[in-house]
């Protein structure tokens, strides 16, 4: 099965899943389970959530996938999915409590101090959802505008000062910790 | 050329976006900017910050069973619906049945009978509203101020 995936395209293999093909699925979901998975963390921050989040939107997308046009690429398609569930998730979240630093946490703590990557977490974490997302496809799934833009079905330019004000609002939170010298 | 757009690009220089030309725009403005160069500081700074930020991986099984889950979930979610289809059924067959013993019973109390239709009635509307309520929260479109 694996050996007859590699030499389908991603076309080839949507269409066989459209005919209800449940195994022929396996191959899109490997393709693209660590890139779901690692955007969903981006959103929800707690790995088993971000797990969750990413395998209910592959279920969702196996059964929505008669509206999917074959002729443009699954990813974005895939994307747009999985945010509303992480949104969702969020908002749910929200409502019923703030989840606790430590059990949130999904950053390695390496060389910075922790504080400073907390303020810059809760600083993305406040960003609105267009920004918050190209700061999760450049920086965690080091995607270059193109991609981005691709992925967010955004003009380029769009992605690009998207970016920028991501970037000024982040660094604007954190400026007393970057030792700047004013 | 303004501050804001060579802000921009100093943005765009630290993702590896630019083209030569680009570079050279921005380096020969910052020779000759302070305001700029302070922003090209700060920004490298930032930049080295995030590069730090690294997201947890999962355990190696997760990848593992990732395909498993996923697979799992969908043939369970197929016998879900196959289970409710017949428990629907098999519902209200039964209820048909019970209803129309009831009422050719010429021994049951009317009384009995009425209540117990009622009962039945209420159980019924209950459903159709609930039913009609979960396909007008899935006609809804969700998140409308958020999609393109």
């Amino acid at each position: 099965m694996m050996a007859e995936d590699k030499a389908l395209s991603e076309r080839e293999i949507i269409i066989l899943v459209k005919k209800g093909k449940k195994e022929a699925y396996q191959a899109i979901v490997e393709r693209y389970m660590k890139r779901a998975y690692y955007i969903a963390l981006g959103f929800v921050r707690n790995p088993q959530d971000a797990l969750d989040i990413s395998q209910e939107a592959f279920i969702k997308a196996f059964r929505r996938i008669k509206s999917f046009d074959v002729e443009r690429p699954f990813f974005p398609w895939f994307y747009k999915l999985m945010k509303n569930f992480c949104l969702d998730h969020l908002k749910r979240r929200s409502r019923i409590q703030e989840v606790p630093l430590e059990e949130g946490r999904v950053l390695k703590e390496e060389h910075e101090d922790r504080e400073m990557k907390e303020v810059l977490w809760k600083g993305i974490e406040s960003l609105p959802v267009e920004q918050r997302e190209v700061i999760i496809l450049r920086y965690f799934q080091e995607l270059s505008y193109q991609e981005i833009s691709e992925v967010m079905g955004k003009p380029v330019g769009t992605v690009m000062s998207s970016l920028f004000y991501a970037k000024k609002r982040l660094k604007e939170a954190i400026k007393k910790y970057l030792n700047l010298g004013g | 050329m303004d501050h804001q757009r060579i802000k921009e690009l100093i943005s765009s220089f630290y993702d590896g976006e630019l083209d030569e030309e680009q570079k050279k725009l921005v380096h020969s403005h910052l020779e000759e900017c302070s305001e700029c160069r302070k922003e090209f500081e700060e920004m490298g700074r930032f930049e080295e910050v995030m590069s730090q930020m690294a997201l947890k991986k999962p355990p190696k099984e997760a990848w593992q069973m990732y395909w498993t889950s996923v697979y799992n979930r969908l043939e369970r979610g197929i016998g879900w619906i196959l289970f409710s289809i017949g428990a629907i059924i098999l519902l209200f067959f039964g209820g048909y049945k019970l209803v129309e013993g009831i009422i050719q019973d010429a021994s049951v109390p009317i009384i009995l009978k009425i209540g117990i239709l009622s009962v039945l009635g209420g159980l019924i509307v209950l459903l159709v509203s609930l039913l009609r309520e979960q396909l007008f929260v899935r006609k809804r479109e969700r998140y409308k101020e958020i999609e393109k």
